[in-house]
């Protein structure tokens, strides 16, 4: 092993970032050592931009898009901050009031900022070095324990080598000396039973795709974001401790908002399995082409499977609870085992079940929106679509319309011509429309920014919202909850303390 | 052509006058003191000195004595003919001498000189302990090809229903659960395995044997390269089975505290002669023994 500590040597710290269970809490505190170092100016300390960057690291780390991103482009660009900045963040998370009785392995939030740890690294590694340090990684990743001869004694992984071949791609050579059934990949097939043998062999070493090195880490990742978290805990005095939970702010405030808002299943792991189960079937049914599945309805335990497997959803959490579901039967026992839950009928009919799932009757129903349309779903917009044939609107109701469309997702990068000319065609089916009013009214909105920032659209607790509501404990909706919302926007809500009382 | 078992007599008669003319021709790590065991088994199982210990129908003898720290102190043949007379007059030359479960005095016996049915070494070697070896066994391959013709499943495991009902009981050599088509295929096989060695392996030193009811391939090579431990066994039995969809003994080959045949040892349930081949074409009844024949 060499005697470079992290701190000095970058390659080092990489290794230490990596491969922490390699190493002791000395060495992975000298990782950390690097990473305060940055945030220390001529011998001064800079715990405001500390603060800053691990707060941004953490609310980050919520976004999908950014988890992802970070594999291809390092979201930070140092080992040793990187360290520093999940760690702290993940501290923080714990912190939080409504995690104090959980098992982190529970909370989701902490999986996501694990994975952007990892992700980032992922991208690090690949940009920092000759593919030296990912055969470091192999080395443990595929190392057996020793045999009866010892330990294997050359390197377990002797290369990463582009194999034209095979038919092109990376490969990690082992030597087949140092193998163990550990190095067999076979390709996943459909009903779970290995698949073609995607290892290869030639001149007495095994060809190890390198797409198993990324999982067989991600595996690994698990542990040594874990101990990473320890020594960094340990490391902690009460003193910094409290200063660092006292003044971070933005993670602990996303938190509250995804609970505020009904994201349960952003913030815990295999939240409610029941209800999880439930709600990607309801997606799944609304999603199902032709409307061969409707909610309300009683279907055969086949029906709903194949609206699952046409169902492609993009949320992990979805996607894993798709995958759990391999046949009808599959299916029928994961409802059977809900029958209790409030949206779920089960009846005999002739010699199968057949299963009914409902809108939901509480918390917060998403909202598929792919056009204007689709906000009449919300029971208070058609309220106000019904009352706006009879009257005309007060400029609220108008004003609110457009403030919904402009955080839609699809209407974030559009001009102002194609939204307002999306807007006066919804509006012109009402009898008090005139073009040129309408066109104004939208225009004028649009102009009136406050502060720069795009006002926010009103939430459920709006007065002026009030008029239409069907009661929210009846509504399976909520505005904030339930439209697409972009993250910026509830950023946004962050800073502006108001709900809605600016109208 | 009919296989029958060997006479007692025969066996005796074997290793005296046939075997020894043999003798140069043993692979040169088969030695008085290479392998770490020599082992052999009988017909019936004969009683040792020791009381209340059951009698013994295999037994396995160190080529060394050693002290606790597993170093060599006294070897127990000083040369081959030591073993040669061991096997011979197995109860009067036990290398255990006079410990208490070394076979009982032959005087005593209803069958003194009891002859071995089969002579075996260890591939736990002292020089090379990485000696690699496939078993590739005549009986699997029948027993698939039985469930293939009968049933296109290997439900019926290996009963000897499944085998009368393919009809490979009664095909040469009759009795046997094989037929002289499945030694040919499995001789095939070992030469396929052994390119496969050569090939994709890198191996230089290799060896096929009839084993008398199959073939045995070793790879012998002795760089650091192809020294297997019983994890990258495995991994070869994977391989070797999925990959290169070869009928091996995966038990075998993971294991390297097997004893394997001797090679040039009479198998004597089936009077042929365990035989290092260079062909496929290799015709088993080469490997019967003169003493056999006149």
């Amino acid at each position: 092993m060499t005697q470079s500590t992290p701190v000095k040597d970058e390659r080092t710290a990489y290794r230490v970032a990596a491969l922490p269970l390699e190493y002791g809490t000395t060495r992975i505190n000298q990782l950390f050592t690097r990473g305060y170092n940055r945030y220390i100016v001529d011998g001064e300390d800079q715990p405001a931009d500390l603060l800053n960057d691990l707060e941004r690291f953490g609310t980050a780390a919520f976004k999908e898009n950014v988890r992802t991103n970070a594999a291809e482009e390092p979201f930070v660009d140092e080992p040793g901050t990187l360290a520093v900045l999940a760690t702290l963040s993940a501290i923080c998370v714990k912190a939080h009031p409504k995690f104090e009785h959980a098992p982190p392995r529970k909370v989701q939030v902490l999986y996501d900022i694990r994975e952007l740890y990892v992700n980032n690294l992922a991208s690090l590694l690949r940009e920092f070095g000759d593919g030296s340090l990912q055969q470091d990684i192999a080395e443990v990743l595929y190392a057996k324990a020793p045999g009866e001869d010892g330990p294997h004694p050359g390197r377990v992984c002797t290369g990463v080598k582009e194999m034209p071949e095979f038919g092109g791609g990376l490969y990690l050579e082992i030597p087949i000396a140092a193998a163990s059934r550990n190095c067999l990949v076979h390709a996943d097939t459909e009903t779970g039973e290995a698949g073609e043998l995607l290892t290869r062999v030639k001149n007495n070493h095994l060809y190890v795709p390198v797409g198993d090195f990324d999982t067989k880490y991600r595996e690994y990742a698990r542990r040594a974001f874990k101990k990473l978290l320890r020594v960094q805990e340990e490391n902690l005095s009460g003193d910094q401790l409290t200063w660092l939970t006292t003044n971070e702010s933005a993670i602990t405030e996303r938190i509250d908002r995804f609970i505020e808002t009904g994201h349960h299943e952003r913030i815990w792991r295999d939240w409610n399995p029941g209800e999880r189960t439930i709600r990607v079937l309801r997606d799944a049914i609304r999603d199902a082409p032709d409307e061969v599945t409707t909610l309300g309805k009683f279907h055969s335990g086949k029906e709903l499977f194949e609206a699952v497997e046409a169902y492609d959803p993009e949320a992990d959490w979805k996607r894993d609870v798709c995958n759990r579901i391999s046949s009808p039967r599959s299916l029928g026992n994961l409802l059977a085992s809900q029958r209790d839950h409030r949206s779920l009928t089960i009846r005999r009919h002739g010699n199968t079940n057949h299963y009914r799932i409902q809108e939901s009757s509480r918390g917060v129903q998403p909202l598929t929106v792919e056009s204007i349309e689709d906000l009449f779903e919300l029971p208070c917009m058609a309220n106000m679509a019904e009352r706006l044939h009879e009257k005309k609107p007060v400029r609220k109701d108008l004003y609110n319309f457009a403030r919904m469309v402009m955080w839609l997702p699809q209407y974030q990068d559009s001009d102002l011509e194609t939204i307002v000319g999306d807007l006066k065609s919804v509006f012109s089916r009402w009898p008090w429309y005139d073009e040129q009013v309408t066109d104004y009214q939208i225009r004028y909105e649009f102009s009136n920014t406050i502060g720069g920032d795009t006002p926010l659209p009103m939430n459920c607790d709006n007065d002026d919202m009030q008029r239409y509501c069907i009661g929210q404990e009846k509504c399976p909706y909520s505005i904030w909850g339930s439209l697409p919302f972009p993250d910026e926007m509830y950023g946004q809500l962050d800073e502006a303390e108001s709900t809605g009382g600016e109208f | 052509m009919t296989w029958r078992q060997a006479t007692r007599e025969e066996i005796y008669r074997y290793y005296t006058e046939e075997f020894p003319s043999y003798r140069d021709e043993l692979p040169s790590f088969i030695t008085a003191k290479g392998p770490k065991q020599y082992a052999l088994a009988f017909r019936d199982p004969h009683p040792v000195r020791k009381d209340g210990v059951p009698d013994k129908d295999f037994i396995r003898r160190d080529t060394w004595q050693t002290n606790v720290s597993g170093e060599r102190i006294t070897a127990a043949f000083h040369d081959f003919d030591d073993v040669l007379e061991f096997i011979r007059h197995p109860a009067r030359n036990d290398p255990l001498d006079r410990s208490d479960f070394a076979l009982a005095d032959p005087n005593l016996l209803d069958k003194p000189d009891p002859c071995p049915d089969a002579v075996y070494y260890a591939l736990d070697h002292w020089e090379r302990p990485w000696v690699l070896l496939v078993d590739i066994d005549a009986k699997t391959i029948a027993r698939k090809r039985a469930a293939q013709a009968i049933l296109d499943e290997e439900s019926m495991g290996d009963s000897e229903e499944l085998l009368d009902t393919a009809g490979i009981l009664e095909a040469d050599p009759a009795g046997y659960p094989y037929s002289f088509e499945d030694i040919e295929r499995a001789i095939e096989y070992g030469f396929e395995v052994r390119e496969i060695f050569e090939d994709d392996f890198n191996a230089e030193d290799t060896m096929v044997v009839y084993s008398g009811q199959g073939v045995h391939v070793y790879l012998l090579d002795t760089d650091p390269a192809h020294r297997y431990d019983a994890k990258s066994r495995e991994v070869l039995n994977d391989l070797l089975q999925d990959t290169y969809e070869i009928p091996i003994d995966p038990v075998v080959t993971a294991d390297r505290r097997r004893v394997a045949r001797l090679p040039y040892s009479l198998h004597a349930d089936v009077c042929s002669i365990v035989t290092p081949i260079e062909s496929p074409d290799f015709d088993v009844r080469s490997a019967t023994p003169e003493v056999l024949q006149s």
